[in-house]
């Protein structure tokens, strides 16, 4: 884990420090903004830290962090405006649990850790959490919103006809359990 | 604000105003019908994606804590991205009992829509799915009830020439899926109706110079006026000597509810007993000695319906195929749990389930003859939905839930650990239902105090204004509702038609017609 220099020690014990005084009011820190300026100025602080995110929870998917990062930059979902608030959240639980707040310098499996730490916090966190992740999931499993589909679970995002069978069984009539209705319909 | 009148005044375009629309212009009146949401040019505006922005352009969601359900805002409402299926409801549906009462009038019955059920079947060309044609999914499906001895059906759908593209719920691409935009629609346009899409009714007002009266013969005076207003905000006013309500049973309820101070007479009934089909939906692993499924190949719905447990639970089990997007924004899938800890609904456990989710995954549910306990009401303008977890439907669900885990159990297959979630991805309680299929905000009834509408559709008090959608059906029927809300549809306008030999006379104040 590399080490971190004395000014960014300093700045993460000020978010801790801040988040001391605002412990217990998680909504408060999110609409007033209170958490690092860096975090709400500096894409490139953030953009790594949510492609962070998204590597942990859909990992192993392969695709570049822009794509990953996408739903937090995505005006029509929630979480647009929460991404800096989330990051800098994700580095500061970073450093309560590494001593170090680069979020999106840690392996997956510490990454894990943070998110959980994350998921079991108070209610606010919680939820931006767990809708983070479900962000992620919902835009990796849709293929990033395109026709382009999902490899990883074999899904081709739009349909290319097979061969001839491919859809069914060849001995479908096998399968078939004793019918009751007619012409697919109950009395 | 424009002022236009019209003869037959249909709000609402999919199923339920299908009927309506082709026999009321057929039979020679001029009938304008309003959709909310936008046109659709089908095929060409439906796409093959799981874009959530396409999806969100038609689609809309009312939660409350216990029920969610989903409808559609567009031309040929729901019929554009329903899963096809077609069923006739079950002759037990119309018998049920609901606080020692007939839930359904004595009049209407399986018997007394069969009829008007052939009808729906032949404009949809209704089919029986061919065995040939029956997804993989549907035949494991197929297998499990037959090693159990249970019976199984080849159900039916609305399609002509089927690809088993698999994305139905996305609009047909290829113009299989026989929605309203091939029959209904045209034929109804054909016959003189005005479709206008991207305009909203927002209030109904019963106008009270002329007294109304039913007659044999027809609504005699009976008029209204309906204010509207379209995606720019403009205001349009309409007026109609008939007013037919069939925009879905939320849409049909807010209206009504919006438009209580001028409408007196209407009854205290609507919105109060809500029917929602009861679903129970789970999942599990395929055994290893059982064959493949597919997620993704074959109709969007896999071709098969158990009715076994139908007398003896109240309940017809299917098998699903829901896409990832779809699996992903319904629930948090799980592994089943192992000794040293519970798995993850994200991160390596969940690729790894996901990795196995189109070909080993099996997806059953439930459909049920659950009471109608939701309801819908108005709270400073914001429609709510609400349902009464009672314990009765706690023992349906556990029970139903119970039956499903010992199909996949008794076929050597393993329940998944299923939690399902709600908008924000935050996970909803245990006993919890979501639903395409709602039903009765504006039921059907024989007298005033249990229901907002007569058998005949029309509303208790309120002669000339009509419902004939989804609100109008007093309860749960265990199977896909579109087919009976059509049917039931269809024998209202019948009997309109054949009631209302006298055209409606419209009586425009001055200055109107601007």
């Amino acid at each position: 884990m590399d080490s971190m220099s004395r000014r960014e020690a300093l700045k993460a014990m000020g978010l801790l420090g801040g988040a001391a005084l605002a412990a217990g009011c998680t909504p408060g820190r999110i609409v007033f903004g209170w958490y690092p300026t860096r975090f709400k100025d500096d894409d490139e602080l953030v953009r790594p830290v949510l492609a962070a995110l998204a590597g942990a929870v859909v990992p192993g998917s392969g695709l570049d962090e822009v794509s990953l990062s996408r739903p937090f930059y995505d005006e029509r979902f929630p979480l647009h405006g929460y991404r800096g608030y989330l990051a800098a959240d994700l580095c500061e639980r970073t450093w309560v649990e590494f001593r170090q707040g680069r979020f999106d310098l840690l392996t997956v499996r510490d990454r894990v850790r943070v998110i959980e730490s994350g998921l079991s916090a108070d209610d606010t966190t919680r939820s931006l959490y767990t809708g983070a992740v479900f962000l992620t999931q919902l835009a990796f499993y849709s293929g990033f919103y395109g026709d382009a589909g999902c490899p990883e679970i074999d899904f081709d995002g739009r349909f290319r006809p097979g061969p001839p069978g491919t859809r069914t069984y060849p001995d479908a009539e096998t399968y078939l359990a004793e019918p009751v209705g007619v012409g697919g319909n109950y009395a | 604000m424009d002022s236009m009148e019209t003869d037959v005044l249909i709000i609402g375009s999919g199923f339920g105003a299908a009927a309506p629309a082709v026999r009321l212009a057929e039979a020679g009146w001029r009938v304008t019908v309003l959709e909310k949401g936008p046109d659709i040019d089908a095929p060409g505006s439906f796409r093959q994606t799981q874009d959530p922005s396409y999806f969100l352009q038609y689609y809309r969601g009312l939660t409350g804590d216990h029920l969610g359900m989903t409808y559609i805002e567009g031309l040929g409402g729901g019929s554009g991205f329903y899963e096809m299926i077609s069923l006739r409801a079950p002759s037990l549906a119309f018998e049920q009992k609901d606080r020692g009462r007939s839930l359904w009038p004595a009049t209407v019955s399986r018997h007394t829509l069969d009829p008007f059920y052939d009808i729906a079947e032949e404009m949809l060309n209704v089919q029986q799915i061919p065995v040939d044609e029956v997804p993989r999914s549907g035949l494991v499906f197929s297998r499990m009830m037959k090693n159990l001895g249970y019976s199984c059906d080849r159900a039916a759908y609305a399609v002509r020439g089927c690809l088993g593209s698999g994305f139905c719920v996305s609009g047909c691409i290829y113009g299989a899926k026989q929605s309203l935009h091939f029959n209904y629609i045209p034929r109804a346009r054909q016959a003189g109706a005005v479709y206008r899409t991207g305009i909203e009714a927002t209030r109904i007002r019963a106008l009270t110079e002329v007294t109304p009266q039913v007659s044999n013969e027809g609504v005699g005076d009976a008029r209204y006026e309906v204010l509207c207003r379209d995606v720019a905000g403009r205001g349009y006013m309409y007026r109609a000597g008939l007013v037919i309500l069939a925009g879905g049973t939320v849409g049909t309820a807010r209206l009504l509810l919006a438009s209580r101070q001028y409408l007196s007479g209407l009854s205290a009934a609507v919105g109060r007993r809500v029917a929602f089909n009861g679903g129970v939906k789970t999942a599990g692993l395929l055994g290893p000695d059982w064959p493949d499924g597919d997620m993704f190949s074959g109709r969007s719905h896999p071709g098969m319906v158990s009715y076994h447990f139908i007398e003896s639970h109240g309940v017809t089990i299917q098998a699903a195929k829901p896409l990832p997007l779809q699996a992903i924004a319904a629930a948090r899938l799980r592994l089943p749990a192992e000794r040293d800890r519970r798995r993850r609904y994200w991160g390596a456990d969940h690729m790894q389930l996901m990795a196995r989710y189109r070909r080993r995954v099996i997806v059953l549910f439930a459909l049920g003859l659950t009471p109608p306990t939701a309801r819908l009401r108005l709270a400073n303008g914001v429609l709510k939905l609400e349902l009464d977890v009672t314990d009765e439907l706690r023992r349906y669900h556990r029970r139903t839930k119970a039956l499903l885990t010992s199909i996949y159990e008794d076929n050597g297959c393993r329940p998944l650990d299923v939690e399902f979630v709600d908008s924000t991805g935050n996970g909803k309680p245990e006993v919890s239902f979501t639903t395409a299929h709602q039903l009765g905000s504006c039921p059907m009834s024989d007298s005033p105090a249990h229901g907002g509408v007569d058998p005949a559709g029309e509303a208790h008090g309120l002669p000339g204004l009509f419902v004939t959608d989804g609100a109008a059906l007093p309860g749960s029927i265990a199977v896909s509702t579109s087919l009976t809300i059509l049917a039931n549809a269809e024998r209202i306008s019948e009997g309109l038609v054949r009631r209302l030999t006298v055209r409606p006379r419209l009586v425009v104040s001055a200055g109107a017609g601007t």
